[in-house]
């Protein structure tokens, strides 16, 4: 592999330039002549009768097109994965982003003004927003028709015997822990434009991340708004962030649908940055008991959670992240015995999605904040204790995955050298080092029944390649990546790669930009391809030239035989012998990639990854004992990626994920009052800025994925998972106070620190 | 979010800013850097029928030293104040408040006039209708009820500002001007205390510069911020500290003021007292810490607890103190 000419590289982001100038054009620059603006009408209450809607005034007004509620949406249409969400809510509504009207203007501040003049009559009810309270019997009920709050999604995992364990462990600790609703955060808000042609065609230009499950969304939409069989081609704009927080489609989607259909035009939404926060669907929190113990020699014996998961008052994938928590539940170290049972709960809060780690970063908070506690209670040290514990190749977990390769000890032991562990863990001079560990799915991930991603590859006269695939550029360097791969397996330079990413119509089918396994899936896919274009090639070359192809290698662009110093043929000369031949051929090659993983079985079983991606974050913090404030001294982030493809991209993932896991730990919350969103903006919602950037060390470790193309392996969002139980451990290190629920906020510190005086004071007093 | 309509002045010269303004009075809403009033046209916490610009007036630039003080225009940005050598000499506190106002691309916008001008803020109050929906109207949107401190009966919204706590330490003037007349009072006076209307401008005057004394012999001044980001955060409690020594060598002025724990920024009255005199150790500046404690409001209404932020204004109230003792240290 010593010899790779683009692969291993550090290539600039092929967008970034269009990026940096403004030249993308994102959802927010398209414009559709005759294009109308959309509003939506949201609730006043987070519950309530709607006694009376009146939309009169608003349709009256000039400019105004088309009002709808719903009783415009045919067919009782609901979406989302347990099919509980209407567009146009009627009769009742269940949390302050219920959509209940719309409108379609001439602009969009017709529209607006329109929504003002939208009457509606409520009855207010009282609203659950706490998801024990909702638990308990004889709560009002979210979904009436429903006997209980709780979903029917009975997250159950069970692997070997943890009461048994239990009682022989010679260390066991038992905590709770918790997490908070946070959001994504995308520089690009939401957006659509749907337009229909005369034959009742959808087209919907779009940012969404998951173009072929959203375009299955909307045939099934169209079919029960009355369009049977109707063609839906999704065109994708320039991405501004994704996180997951666009792998399911939205309400406002199919309202742009219906208006558009009512109208006849264009109708284009676009989220404002409030929008953005209130009405997109953001990581759930989550209440985690977990128990862990350990025999004598610190070997983990058993570990056992049960959590509640505040689902919100809809059902998207949010309520699905108990299938990702099983990872480090199972899998993270070697744990023989292990139990989790989850729930989700519908509240009248807003409703859950994908974020970025799906679930694995509350469930990780948990298991490493706990093995910190469970290694203080063994006398061990905490790096010694994950040591002893630590995954390795070849292993089968309890939960069946097969860990093929494993780079966590090597990930450890350049935590420690990198922090110095041994020198300033236990110094209890306010400053201290914590580490957390992570696993995340590296080879993609069957969370559906395909785990696939198709490529197509064509060439032109001159070697130019085309390549149509159906990974989605969401900010995170798909493009480059795959462009990459193409150039390196045709021998060609990257410059001649022209990636085609962003239409239904042309790029093959694809489950989308989720599970970090665009550079896995889509990688092997485009390589799959390359290797078949490239063997075609060759042929012809080989006819030409005279020579067994065997011997034909292509760098540079040019095909040449390693035996044969004088046989050279330029690639656009065999491209344009094959086309300009009698009875000639043209070079196009397809490949569909869908990785030899496993759905879980009745047991949530299964090999869910070909590969699974590790990692471990090392922080030294120090603590400002008077206000309770922690700065970050030093951040080391090492990661088992395989390989990395593109250096620079895979530091740029490490370091986005590094500091989105440090807004997760230490800022970033919805404040919810009554289940109004108080924060919806970036002064009130605690995102780091530039300012609060620590000095990090991205450290890539590489351990040669055989599955993976080139060796590689996922990275998107392992970078953020094991973030906040390192910080924390870290102040406990520092000031011997472990914080429970995030984020770790100054006050809390503070208050914990307090508290530990206090009891300081009265063991010393007695 | 977007901006209402509204009619936009633009005076070339401060007479005729002036006499604008007396003809619009409450219709008129100035504007200069943007950063604070944009957002409340955005939000819709104000909808004037007219812009007023004063950016282009020249006669509001400039940082000039004379003898007995220092005029700062009222135009003059935050970045200015950044970059001004003579304020990092001699006026530590103010540069220092200055470097910690929002981030770069804010601070080339704002400017002085405004960022002292800035109205007082609340979780319950900066937010749009959408937020709002549903909720009880509060005090300072006209109503009677507040929606942070439950049967509150008057308005608990908190002045954020920066720049004036460090001013006011320096005992600062502030010259507002109207048509055909003009009055210099004390920075501190401009504020009411009043979390429905914080600020005593009236409605046809422009705050046009403000004054800030020369200090002679060795002083001391210095900020102290707290936020939860390095940039962007209104300070969720802040003090600032000026310490001067007589000719003896003792504390012959001393002046604390503390920020973002009430309607208006105040000066801890006690303090001299407690410092004066003498030149102090911890102990005494731990004594008017507690003053700034027991003077500041905690609410819930701001990022981070009530209780917690009212302890804050202590701990940054001593730590002003120390750090303008560490800076007369310069001087000797």
């Amino acid at each position: 592999m010593s010899d790779l000419t683009t692969v291993g590289k550090k290539i600039t982001k092929r967008d970034a330039p269009l990026k940096v100038t403004g030249g993308a054009s994102y959802i927010q620059d398209l414009k559709i002549p005759g294009m109308l603006y959309g509003g939506i009408l949201y609730s006043k209450y987070a519950h309530a009768k709607i006694l009376k809607l009146d939309t009169t005034k608003a349709e009256r007004l000039p400019g105004v097109i088309a009002v709808i509620t719903a009783a415009d949406v045919p067919g009782n249409f609901r979406f989302g994965i347990m099919k509980d969400n209407p567009p146009l809510k009627a009769g009742r509504v269940r949390s302050t982003r219920d959509e209940i009207a719309a409108v379609a203007a001439v602009s969009a501040e017709i529209a607006a003004a329109a929504l003002e003049l939208i009457e509606v009559e409520y009855e207010e009810l009282p609203g659950i927003f706490d998801p024990l309270e909702a638990m308990k019997a004889g709560a009002p009920l979210i979904h009436e028709e429903m006997k209980s709050n709780i979903l029917k999604m009975p997250w159950k995992l069970v692997c070997g015997d943890v009461e048994a364990a239990k009682n022989e462990s010679a260390y066991v600790v038992s905590d709770t822990f918790r997490t908070q609703w946070a959001t994504h955060c995308c520089l690009g808000t939401s957006g659509c434009i749907a337009v229909f042609d005369m034959g009742n065609n959808l087209t919907m230009y779009s940012n969404t991340q998951i173009p072929s499950l959203a375009q299955n969304d909307y045939f099934e939409a169209l079919s029960a708004f009355g369009l049977k069989n109707r063609r839906v081609r999704i065109v994708q704009s320039a991405i501004g962030g994704g996180f997951g927080s666009k792998l399911d489609t939205y309400a406002y989607e199919y309202i742009a649908i219906l208006l558009s259909m009512k109208t006849r035009k264009p109708v284009k939404f676009i989220f404002s940055r409030e929008e953005e926060f209130f009405a997109t669907s953001p990581r759930q929190c989550t209440i985690t008991k977990i128990s862990q113990g350990c025999d004598k020699d610190g070997r983990l014996t058993f570990r056992e959670i049960e959590m509640v998961l505040d689902n919100g008052a809809y059902t998207s994938w949010g309520a699905t992240t108990p299938s990702v928590m099983m990872m480090p539940i199972s899998s993270l170290y070697k744990v023989p015995n292990v139990k989790y049972v989850a729930q989700c709960v519908y509240t009248n809060n807003t409703y859950s999605q994908a974020m970025r780690g799906y679930g694995n970063p509350q469930a990780t908070f948990a298991i490493e904040s706990s093995l910190d506690q469970l290694a203080e209670e063994a006398g061990l040290d905490p790096y010694e204790l994950r040591l002893r514990n630590a995954n390795e190749p070849g292993e089968l977990t309890p939960q069946n995955f097969k860990v093929t390769s494993c780079g966590l000890k090597e990930c450890m032991a350049e935590v420690v050298k990198r922090l110095d562990w041994k020198g300033k863990k236990g110094n209890g001079n306010g400053r201290g080092v914590g580490m957390a560990s992570l696993i995340h799915v590296g080879g993609g991930a069957r969370v559906y029944k395909s785990d696939g991603c198709g490529t197509i590859i064509k060439m032109d006269d001159r070697g130019k390649v085309d390549v149509l695939t159906g990974a989605t550029e969401i900010g995170q360097g798909s493009e480059t990546v795959i462009a990459q791969i193409v150039a390196e397996t045709l021998g060609v330079s990257i410059d001649d790669i022209n990636v085609i990413n962003n239409d239904t119509d042309v790029c093959p089918w694809d489950v989308g930009a989720h599970a970090s396994r665009s550079t896995f899936v889509a990688g092997n896919s485009a390589l799959g391809a390359a290797q078949k274009i490239r063997e075609q090639m060759l042929a012809v070359a080989a006819q030409n030239m005279d020579v067994d192809p065997a011997v034909l290698d292509i760098k540079n662009g040019v095909v040449f035989s390693t035996q044969d110093k004088e046989k050279i043929m330029p690639l656009s000369k065999v491209l344009r012998k094959a086309h300009y031949t009698p009875g000639g051929n043209m070079f196009t090659a397809e490949h569909f990639y869908d990785p030899p993983n496993e759905n879980f079985d009745k047991e949530f079983k299964g090999n869910l990854s070909v590969s699974y991606a590790y990692g471990v974050h090392g922080v030294e913090v120090e603590v400002d004992r008077e206000t309770g404030q922690i700065k970050i001294l030093n951040y080391i982030a090492a990661h088992d990626v395989g390989k990395a493809i593109n250096p620079m991209l895979l530091e740029g993932q490490i370091y986005g994920g590094g500091l989105m896991g440090i807004g997760y730990a230490l800022g970033e919350t919805m404040i919810y009052e009554k289940g109004h969103l108080k924060n919806g903006n970036f002064l009130d919602y605690k995102i780091p800025t530039a300012k609060d950037v620590p000095p990090v060390q991205a450290v890539i470790v590489e351990t040669d994925e055989q599955a993976g193309p080139f060796g590689a392996k996922g990275i998107g969002e392992p970078g953020l998972v094991p973030t906040a139980p390192a910080i924390a451990n870290a102040i406990y290190d520092a000031v011997g106070v472990r914080i429970r629920d995030l984020p770790i906020t100054p006050e809390k510190v503070l208050r914990a620190l307090q508290e530990k005086a206090q009891a300081d004071a009265e063991r010393s007093g007695a | 979010m977007r901006l209402p309509p509204f009619e936009y002045l633009e005076p070339a010269t401060v007479p005729e800013a002036l006499a604008m303004l007396d003809a619009y009075r409450d219709k008129a809403q100035i504007i200069a850097g943007g950063t604070e009033v944009i957002n409340r046209l955005k939000l819709r916490l104000i909808s004037p029928d007219c812009i007023m610009n004063i950016k282009k007036l020249r006669e509001l630039d400039g940082i000039v030293e004379q003898e007995q003080s220092l005029v700062i225009g009222a135009n003059v940005s935050l970045k200015e104040l950044q970059d001004s050598p003579l304020l990092r000499d001699k006026y530590k506190a103010i540069a220092e408040a200055s470097l910690q106002v929002a981030a770069p691309p804010l601070a080339r916008m704002g400017t002085i006039g405004g960022n002292i001008l800035q109205n007082t803020r609340c979780l319950f109050y900066n937010q749009s209708a959408i937020v709002l929906k549903g909720l009880e109207v509060c005090h300072k949107r006209g109503g009677t009820t507040c929606l942070a401190v439950k049967g509150g009966k008057r308005c608990f919204s908190v002045y954020q500002g920066d720049m004036a706590p460090a001013l006011i330490a320096f005992d600062a003037q502030c010259v507002l001007e109207k048509n055909g007349a003009r009055r210099t009072i004390p920075l501190v006076d401009l504020f009411t205390g009043m979390g429905t209307h914080p600020l005593s401008i009236e409605n046809n005057e422009l705050l046009t510069g403000i004054i800030v004394p020369k200090q002679n012999g060795a002083y001391g001044s210095t900020y102290r911020k707290l936020r939860v980001r390095g940039s962007i955060d209104y300070p969720l409690a802040s003090a600032a500290a000026l310490l001067a020594l007589g000719a003896d060598g003792t504390l012959a002025v001393s002046r604390l003021v503390i920020g973002a724990s009430g309607p208006a920024p105040r000066i801890v009255a006690g303090a001299p007292a407690a410092l004066s005199g003498k030149l102090p150790e911890d102990a005494d500046f731990a004594a008017a810490a507690e003053m700034a404690y027991e003077l500041s409001e905690g609410v819930d209404n701001l990022a981070l607890p009530g209780d917690y932020r009212k302890k804050m204004v202590r701990v940054f109230a001593r730590r002003a103190l120390q750090g303008a003792r560490t800076d007369i240290k310069g001087w000797m």
